[in-house]
């Protein structure tokens, strides 16, 4: 069975072992897609639609081919591939984008033609010699206003609308009649991008004497990306190869299969050389996915001891033109609706929602994905309605979640919780923000004309996601990811899993998985990963790696162990239950100098068929899958405290505290990284980033002197508290943990804004908290 | 926008990179970034924006950080560039990159050469600079996956007054 | 997001450098190149000839005379940073310069190129006004002494001529105490407001004030109505928020994403506010 682990014996695991990747990338010798030269290799740019919606009446493209060192100009015309959008959900619209657009442009920055030339400059001189005649069309772009009327932003989908799904568990409308206290609101969060440090990109390279197409692609699902690419462009699989490099970053905006990286190959097999597309900063803002569009209106009704009765929520996601491949626009508001009740132990909801398809760039996966906006929602209210009890906000939170005896616990949204420590992460959570001390600080700096404010944001979370997982939240797909485990004839082990890396450090903490499964020193293990040779997988996103990783590398790693111990048991005259592996050595347990290294036992394994037992397959490679059982949820707490400047509207953030419990840490030092880089990434999504589209659908945000992420200034300093509750599921109890800073820490910094401008009356609803809009949010209640 | 056909004489670029000395012909339009990764190879300068905000293509001109993508290497005659891969002179990582090892200061790598050539230049200019100046400095970087802290963390470990601890290479004058 | 194709030059001296600019329309000049060179990069202009007048020795120097410093338009804005002589005479200068961007955009701007540029929310503009400084340019009618208060003329725009380049700007050394505030979304960040201050005092009593505003408006302005209220004042809470008010009373900013109009104008008042006090606590 897929999902049965054999038992992990941690020695490495659990220890901060710095990471083996570093040396190369501080040395200048990483090998990111950009850095890739072939001979003969030409470079591609694309024309790009400046129009949010028209009807394309012609693209000219004879003076651009006419310019020196230019090779080909293709048009829609030219290419037929597209990339079909949709899942088997009943009802749902699926859309189909073509790669250079044919008849219709659907959004700013969609794909026209592409020039391919002798360098990226002659490209881009040739690209605005291109003459697209538009006529434009009227552009949709409000998401509410669209849905099921109006302007049409794509026609494959005639109202707009995706998908819409009511869900219904319990009676919430009674439970509204029923409350003592009922809060609402109506929050906004804006579009923002997953903004990695590198851009996106790909090489391809065709050889027509094997008729074999090789990709480079920065990218984080190599595997299943070139399945696709072979199947989109008509190529026989095998004969298709995906590496993905050293990758600068993803955040999820990686997980998507792009128009360029279709016809990019094709352009390579058309001209008989290598062609590269590294898209630049302006393209990645106004052409990459972007991220987060959601309004989410959610009420709570509660008790007159604060318990949460029922929860109705309606949500409406902005998906841009159209499905992302393969995550679709349901990315954002059906994952909001499915995992809304979080930790809460909440009998009774109704939620709504609505993906709708505008003008504007695709909305995909980022991490957090639709997560993100309605924990800000909720926490927000669960803050008013703490307010309106008098309860602390700790104290209400404490009487509404899952408590450890009602494990395990399956919440009305569906999911299931196996176990947790929700009660236990706010209790650490208090006692390190020191919660009354805080409220006489900040009462004594208010009469001082101080605004101190303090926000927490209560969390679980979906990770090590397989096709149980997926589905639960309402994705119906299958998920397969494999590891190969090889122990070469000197005894080192070598892995290959399909778990790229893309700055999670999977080189180190996949090793230390490797390591103590065979029982061998770290240096003896080398991960390999991001070629689609090895260890087919779905890639890295869902905060998965760890679990999946951990637990295909133990189920590899098992038969070689029991080939270990078998050629051990038989060559020492011992029985196998009597031997571990350990220190690279196989032992008797409590005689530790009678053994024989791994190393002599390889070598008798590959090389001596009279020595080892004769029934032996001298096979020691394996691989082997892992999809877990059922969901792996993590959980957490976070605090934010905040100064507000109410006359500026800027906030310092003060002080972060972080509880986090992933259950078994593989690497302690590599999960902090994750949780400091969350945070402040967070806190660009809840003060600093906004894509901002104009009247007619243009992107304003297309530089980084728009578009502003957080810079070392703005990062706050953050604690860490680790809990490990262990996961009953997985390899050694480890779960993820990569998404859980995006998902709660907005909504704590938003509740700690808003807990300093309280009391001037001001509360604000629309992320990211600009200073315009906190200035605006406290002249308005003074108004 | 139209593009008129200019007539641009490609330029020798002379100039001395690393302590070696290289001689190549141009365009004038050729950023300095470009120069460095297409021309000479040295690819571990990266090119995050290309519009001056990102720093990930920080380089040290006469030892002083520059944006390599606002330089055009025709400006860059005559001058002495030191890239990353110029920090260190031998098989070893400088304290400074050991330093951004041991306080897990990088994460997907794609920032860290431009982050390495600030706090270089930087501690050349101040050895002992504190932590809140070089949180400061380093504002002109941008990092998507560390949040910074541990950046600082390594920078400041390293900023005792000892510049052998920044860099191999002796600083150009 | 590369450059497009251009010719270029690196002229010895200033006439050539005029000569070059005359015999070519669509040339422009660079010196850092760090305000030109993103606009290349975004193709938003495309000039046929890069005359570059870094390299021109004489463009290069920071001299203290008679009441002034006179910084020659090639002078580094990190060479501001780093000059004693510019901390001590120019104190406003030496703080206004440290928010430029970062230091590395620092290494290769010039104050030149900084002033030529005139973007509405920069540093440089706003002190060159607050310091009553004279803009010297040079071009092929010779040479020409513009006032600051009339050299920027509009948003990116200023009262050079064709074929002019600024040569050098003298800065007048002001008795009393400056203080500089801005507030920008981020460290380094175009400030959203930003306002300059300078007061001398007699014993407690304001005598000669200085009160420039810059991202409010498509050039710095100088209130002459709030210098109004300051003088012949002991610079109180009260005070400083008349001072404040009578800044911003006329005042109609252009709102964009970052900032509303709204907000630049009642963020200018309290920054002119805080200004002053500050500016008072130092003088003292």
């Amino acid at each position: 069975m897929q999902n049965v682990l054999p038992s992990l014996s941690p020695k490495l695991v659990g220890a901060r072992v710095p990471r083996v990747e570093d040396a190369r990338l501080l040395t200048g010798r990483g090998c990111y897609v950009a850095d890739i030269a072939l001979p003969g290799l030409l470079h591609a740019a694309f024309v790009r639609s400046t129009h949010a919606h028209g009807k394309v009446r012609s693209v000219d493209v004879a003076e651009a081919k006419a310019l020196s060192g230019v090779h080909a100009v293709w048009t829609g015309a030219d290419v037929q591939a597209g990339i079909p959008g949709g899942l088997q959900i009943e009802g749902m619209r699926a859309t189909t984008q073509p790669c250079l657009a044919r008849d219709r442009v659907r959004y700013v920055g969609e794909a026209v033609a592409v020039v391919v030339a002798d360098t990226r400059h002659i490209a881009e001189d040739a690209a605005a010699l291109v003459d697209v005649d538009i006529e434009p069309l009227p552009a949709v772009l409000d998401a509410e206003m669209a849905a099921g009327s109006g302007a049409v932003a794509n026609e494959d989908v005639a109202d707009n609308v995706v998908l819409a799904r009511v869900h219904e568990h319990g009676d919430a409308d009674a439970a509204f009649a029923a409350a003592a206290v009922t809060v609402s609101g109506r929050f906004r969060s804006c579009r923002t991008a997953a903004v990695p440090m590198e851009t996106r990109g790909c090489i391809a390279q065709y050889d027509w004497t094997t008729q074999h197409l090789t990709l480079w692609s920065s990218t984080q699902m190599p595997h299943f990306f070139r399945s696709m690419v072979a199947a989109f462009i008509g190529m026989p699989e095998h004969a298709v190869e995906m590496i993905a490099p050293d990758v600068g970053g993803g955040f999820g905006q990686k997980c998507h299969l792009f128009p360029e990286e279709l016809v990019v190959p094709l352009l390579a097999r058309e001209l008989g050389r290598p062609v590269k597309w590294i898209e630049d900063r302006v393209e990645n803002l106004m052409t990459g996915t972007h991220a987060k569009e959601q309004v989410n209106e959610l009420e709570l009704a509660l008790d007159a001891d604060g318990r949460i009765l029922g929860l109705r929520q309606n949500v409406v996601g902005d998906g841009g033109a159209y499905n992302c491949f393969p995550w679709t626009a349901l990315v954002e508001p059906m994952a909001a609706a499915g995992t809304v009740t979080s930790v809460y132990d909440i009998p009774s909801v109704k939620t709504r929602f609505t993906a709708v398809l505008t003008n504007k760039v695709p909305i995909g996966a980022m991490r957090g994905i639709g997560w993100q906006a309605p924990q800000i929602a909720r926490e927000s209210l669960l803050d008013q309605a703490a307010r309106t009890l008098g309860l602390s906000p700790f104290e209400l939170r404490k009487r509404n979640v899952v408590k450890p005896e009602q494990f395990p616990y399956t919440a009305a949204t569906g999911l299931r919780f196996a176990e947790g420590s929700y009660l236990e992460s706010i209790e650490a959570l208090e006692r390190a923000i020191d919660y009354d001390a805080f409220r006489e600080r900040q009462l004594r700096e208010r009469e001082r004309g101080r605004y101190l404010g303090l926000g927490t944001s209560v969390f679980n979370e979906v990770t090590g996601i397989g096709t149980v997982a997926a589905y639960q939240t309402g994705f119906p797909v299958t998920t397969h990811d494999s590891s190969t485990v090889r122990l070469e004839p000197s005894g080192k082990v070598t892995v290959f899993t399909s778990l790229t890396s893309q700055g999670q450090g999977h080189q180190t903490t996949l090793a230390q998985v490797a390591a103590d499964a065979l029982g061998v020193p770290l240096e003896d293990v080398v991960v390999r990963a991001g070629d689609t040779r090895q260890a087919y997988g779905i890639g890295t996103w869902g905060s998965r790696a760890a679990v999946i990783g951990s637990g295909s590398i133990l189920r590899a790693a098992e038969p070689i162990r029991r080939k270990l111990l078998q050629t051990a048991s038989y060559l020492l005259e011992v029985s196998e239950e009597d031997l571990v592996l350990t220190n690279g050595r196989v032992e008797v347990k409590g005689s530790p100098h009678k053994g024989m290294t791994i190393a002599e036992l390889a070598g008798v394994i590959y090389f001596a068929a009279h020595v080892r037992p004769p029934d032996l397959d001298p096979t020691l490679e394996s691989t082997a899958a892992y999809d877990p059982a059922e969901e792996v949820m993590a959980n957490g707490a976070h605090a934010a405290i905040v100064e507000v400047d109410t006359e500026t509207g800027i906030v310092a953030v003060e002080r972060f505290v972080a509880v986090e419990d992933c259950g078994t840490m593989i690497n302690p030092t590599i999960v902090e990284g994750q949780l400091r880089g969350g945070i402040t990434q967070a806190l660009g999504a809840a003060l600093l980033e906004e894509m901002v589209y104009d009247d007619e659908g243009q992107l304003l945000t297309t530089t980084f002197m728009d578009y502003l992420i957080p810079t070392a200034s703005e990062a706050p300093p953050i604690e860490i508290v680790h809990i490990e509750t262990p996961s009953k599921v997985t390899a050694g109890g480890i779960k993820g943990m990569g998404e859980s800073a995006m998902i709660a820490a907005p909504a704590a910094l938003v509740n700690a804004v808003n807990d300093a401008i309280e009391p001037l009356g001001g509360y604000v609803t629309d992320v990211p908290l600009t200073p315009d809009r906190i200035l605006a949010a406290i002249g308005a209640a003074r108004a | 926008m139209k593009v008129t056909q200019v007539a641009a004489e490609p330029v020798t670029v002379e100039l001395v990179v690393n302590e070696q000395r290289f001689e190549r012909q141009v365009e004038p339009r050729i950023s300095l970034a470009d120069f460095l990764r297409d021309e000479l190879r040295l690819t571990g300068t990266k090119l995050g924006c290309e519009h001056g905000v990102c720093g990930a293509c920080t380089v040290l001109l006469d030892g002083a950080a520059v944006r390599s993508c606002l330089v055009l290497a025709v400006q860059a005659i005559g001058h002495a560039i030191t890239t990353v891969e110029g920090l260190s002179s031998g098989p070893k990582l400088t304290p400074l990159q050991e330093a951004f090892h041991r306080h897990h200061a990088l994460q997907c790598g794609f920032c860290t050469a431009g982050v390495l050539m600030t706090a270089t230049a930087l501690l050349q200019r101040r050895p002992s600079a504190g932590r809140d100046e070089i949180r400061e400095e380093l504002s002109a970087n941008l990092c998507r996956c560390t949040g910074y802290q541990t950046i600082i963390d390594a920078i400041a470990e390293v900023a005792t007054g000892d510049l052998s601890a920044v860099a191999d290479t002796p600083r150009p004058d | 997001m590369k450059f497009p194709a251009f010719a270029y030059r690196a002229p010895a001296s200033v006439d050539e450098a005029v000569a070059l600019l005359a015999s070519d329309p669509q040339a422009k000049v660079v010196a850092g190149g760090q305000s030109l060179l993103p606009l290349l990069a975004l193709r938003m202009a495309q000039p046929t000839l890069l005359v570059d007048v870094s390299g021109i020795e004489e463009l290069s120097f920071i001299q203290p005379e008679d009441g002034v410093v006179k910084i020659g338009a090639a002078t580094t804005l990190s060479a501001v940073e780093d000059s004693d002589i510019v901390a001590e005479r120019l104190p406003l200068l030496s703080e206004a310069v440290r928010n430029v961007a970062h230091r590395p955009i620092r290494n290769r701007g010039t104050v030149g190129g900084s002033l030529a540029h005139a973007d509405p929310a920069a540093e440089l503009p706003a002190v060159a006004v607050a310091l009553d400084a004279t803009l010297v340019a040079r071009g092929q009618s010779g040479e020409r002494r513009i006032d600051a208060a009339a050299f920027f003329t509009g948003p990116f725009d200023t009262a050079l001529r064709d074929a002019e380049i600024l040569t050098s700007v003298e800065l007048r050394v002001r008795e009393g105490a400056w203080a500089f505030l801005e507030v920008a979304r981020r460290s380094g960040d175009f400030a959203l407001a930003m306002a300059a201050v300078g007061v001398a005092l007699d014993g407690d009593t304001c005598t000669a004030s200085t009160v420039v505003l810059q991202g409010v408006g498509p050039t710095p302005v100088r209130s002459e109505a709030a210098e109004q209220v300051l003088n012949g004042s002991v610079i109180a809470d009260d005070v400083a928020a008349q001072a404040a008010a009578a800044a911003t009373r006329d005042l109609h900013p252009t709102g964009d994403i970052h900032a509303s109009s709204d907000y630049r104008r009642r963020v200018a008042g309290t920054l002119v506010r805080r200004a002053a006090l500050e500016a008072r606590r130092r003088a003292i």
